[in-house]
């Protein structure tokens, strides 16, 4: 019964914070200069206020704020979430279409980094003892990268990888009119794909390493790890089963509070790499000052972030008894 | 004080740090003695770096000089950061402050909103704020510290809920103190060493934020940047390979520097937390 009402009160939170995006939103569009009537007379070349006068109305701008507020809102649940002028569409059907490409960058980027940097954060708290410069290699490493912008980054893997070497290709998400198909079709994706998440996911493995590795010798240093080696338990039992499941929750969690980090560069990533995913319409809105294109993308990032941030809770409480029981907050 | 400072010399690294943003920061300050405009098209478009005496650094696409790019653009990196940390202890303080000493229903309400801007995506949300207030200096200040903000009022709300049980404070709030006075006097002194440390955090990510949106062209547009100049050298990679490499390895050496005294004044001020990470 307690976990159901835990569930719930998880979502009905969600829900509160998806509400304050909407807000935040429909804040952000009154702040711009300018009511959107007058952008779209401007547009058109017309300054008759007349004109003005009844776009306003056949747009709601006439009407009080509380009353625009619930239409906007209303409007959102539909899933209308306006239409984007310089592109001919609606700003739904933009974003939809380009949703997957993130997705699957920030996935696989996710995947590297926190595979990867438990990876290294176990070698290296588990050599502290013995081989000290390997753990001092891996945390001094680990800091440096958490000091490289990522957006730069991408750009000198680009002139390392694709203008020096040759090796992978600069940009795009598939070779252009290349016809491929079946395992050919595959590697070609992968050969893009490779790049801008290695450029994606070193800040991430940076903190991973980081947070594993701390954790780690934390948990090391734990009693009930002398008694399973005590116990004479074997060496890959107590590394997976006593230390690592302690050590991973901080890494769980921080994935959750940093996935709005992660949206934000991937944003940049996909700039440089000109990955056709939501950061690249981002881009481009902002070149053609495309605000209801801007508050639709920021709008999808956040609900996006806040579905990941109720999955990651729900997963800790999964992976730590301790929270189910109360114990820990 | 004395001892804090001893401490703190004693880590090489931190002290390197230091330095680098003092030299930094005074070649910031004299760059208008030092170099021309970062603007004038002045010499042959695209030297490579060590060619050329009067330009060593190189030139980019316009025969601008990159040494006085780099000059100009560690202003604005600096000030920008120093702005955005200043404005973000500001609300930070008064915020967390407000939920820390107070509690209850004001507490809940406050770290609800903290909670909801720690979440967001920040870049997404400065892009958002700058975009539609017209890039310019305050405009990315406004919209750095409006992401930035949360970390510190949480900080500052545990420091507040520990030292608000403590004798001291109470002994105030006995002797008939105001809340501001107790506040100010008795509770964030003490609260000033963990405050430090997540200030110069702070700095380092709102340098990194400032070259990222610059690098999405939405710097102060008059303010020659680090990003902006990355951003010019997109479509020139093939070609020109130090007008990128150069202000991104400006941004990697301050940002750096500026984690380097944060860990530094950790240990010298004794904050517990990431202890382990310059080990």
């Amino acid at each position: 019964m307690s976990d159901l009402l835990y569930v719930l009160s998880r979502l009905l939170r969600a829900v509160a914070m998806i509400l304050g995006v909407v807000v935040l939103c429909f804040v952000l569009v009154r702040l711009a200069p300018g009511d959107p009537a007058q952008l779209m007379a401007g547009d058109a070349g017309i300054d008759d206020p007349a004109y003005i006068a009844q776009l306003r109305q056949s747009m709601g701008l006439d009407r009080p704020l509380p009353e625009q507020l619930l239409a906007y809102v209303t409007g959102i649940a539909r899933l209308d979430l306006g239409y984007s002028y310089p592109n001919r569409a609606s700003v739904w059907s933009l974003i939809s279409e380009r949703l997957p490409a993130t997705l699957l960058l920030m996935g696989s980027a996710l995947l590297l980094a926190a595979t990867v940097g438990v990876l290294l954060g176990v070698v290296a708290a588990r050599s502290r003892q013995r081989r000290r410069w390997l753990d001092g290699l891996i945390a001094q490493g680990a800091l440096l990268l958490y000091a490289i912008p990522p957006f730069w980054l991408a750009m000198v893997l680009v002139l390392v990888f694709s203008v020096q070497l040759n090796w992978l290709p600069a940009f795009g998400m598939q070779e252009v009119g290349g016809q491929l198909h079946g395992w050919a079709l595959w590697r070609d994706s992968l050969a893009h794909l490779l790049l801008p998440c290695l450029s994606l996911s070193f800040l991430y493995l940076a903190m991973y390493v980081h947070l594993a590795r701390s954790a780690m010798l934390e948990v090391m240093a734990q009693d009930h790890v002398r008694t399973a080696y005590a116990k004479g338990l074997g060496y890959w039992r107590i590394l997976l089963a006593h230390q690592l499941r302690n050590a991973l929750l901080p890494v769980v969690t921080m994935v959750g509070l940093q996935f709005g980090q992660l949206a934000s560069s991937t944003l940049l990533i996909e700039v440089v790499y000109a990955w056709p995913g939501i950061g690249r319409l981002l881009y481009d809105a902002l070149s053609q000052r495309d605000y209801a294109l801007l508050l639709g993308v920021f709008l999808v990032i956040g609900t996006v972030v806040v579905v990941m941030n109720v999955l990651v809770d729900l997963l800790c409480r999964l992976l730590d008894p301790r929270i189910q029981a109360g114990a820990l907050y | 004080m004395a001892t804090v400072f001893k401490r703190y010399c004693r880590q090489p690294a931190a002290v390197l740090g230091a330095l680098f943003i003092a030299v930094l920061a005074a070649l910031a300050l004299a760059a208008p003695w030092l170099s021309a405009s970062p603007w004038e098209m002045n010499a042959h478009p695209l030297l490579l770096p060590f060619t050329e005496r009067a330009h060593w650094l190189g030139t980019d696409m316009l025969g601008r000089d990159l040494g006085a790019g780099l000059l100009y653009g560690a202003r604005v990196s600096l000030g920008v950061g120093a702005l955005a940390s200043a404005a973000s202890l500001l609300v930070g303080l008064l915020v967390g402050a407000a939920a820390g000493y107070f509690g209850g229903w004001v507490d809940a309400v406050l770290m609800r909103v903290a909670e909801f801007f720690l979440i967001m995506p920040s870049l997404v949300l400065a892009v958002l704020l700058v975009a539609v207030l017209e890039p310019s200096t305050t405009s990315v200040v406004m919209a750095i510290a409006l992401v930035a903000w949360p970390g510190i009022a949480r900080l500052v709300r545990s420091e507040f809920m520990t030292l608000r049980q403590r004798e001291f404070v109470q002994a105030a709030q006995v002797l008939g103190l105001s809340p501001w006075a107790i506040i100010t006097r008795e509770i964030l002194p003490n609260a000033m060493g963990p405050l430090l440390v997540t200030l110069t955090f702070v700095m380092a990510s709102a340098i990194l934020t400032e070259a990222a949106l610059a690098f999405l062209g939405l710097g102060d547009p008059e303010a020659m940047s680090w990003g902006y100049m990355i951003n010019a050298s997109r479509n020139l990679l093939r070609d020109a390979w130090w007008m990128s490499l150069l202000p991104g390895l400006a941004i990697v050496l301050l940002v750096l520097a500026v984690n380097r005294v944060g860990e530094g004044l950790r240990s010298a001020l004794q904050v517990p937390g990431r202890t382990e990470a310059s080990a």
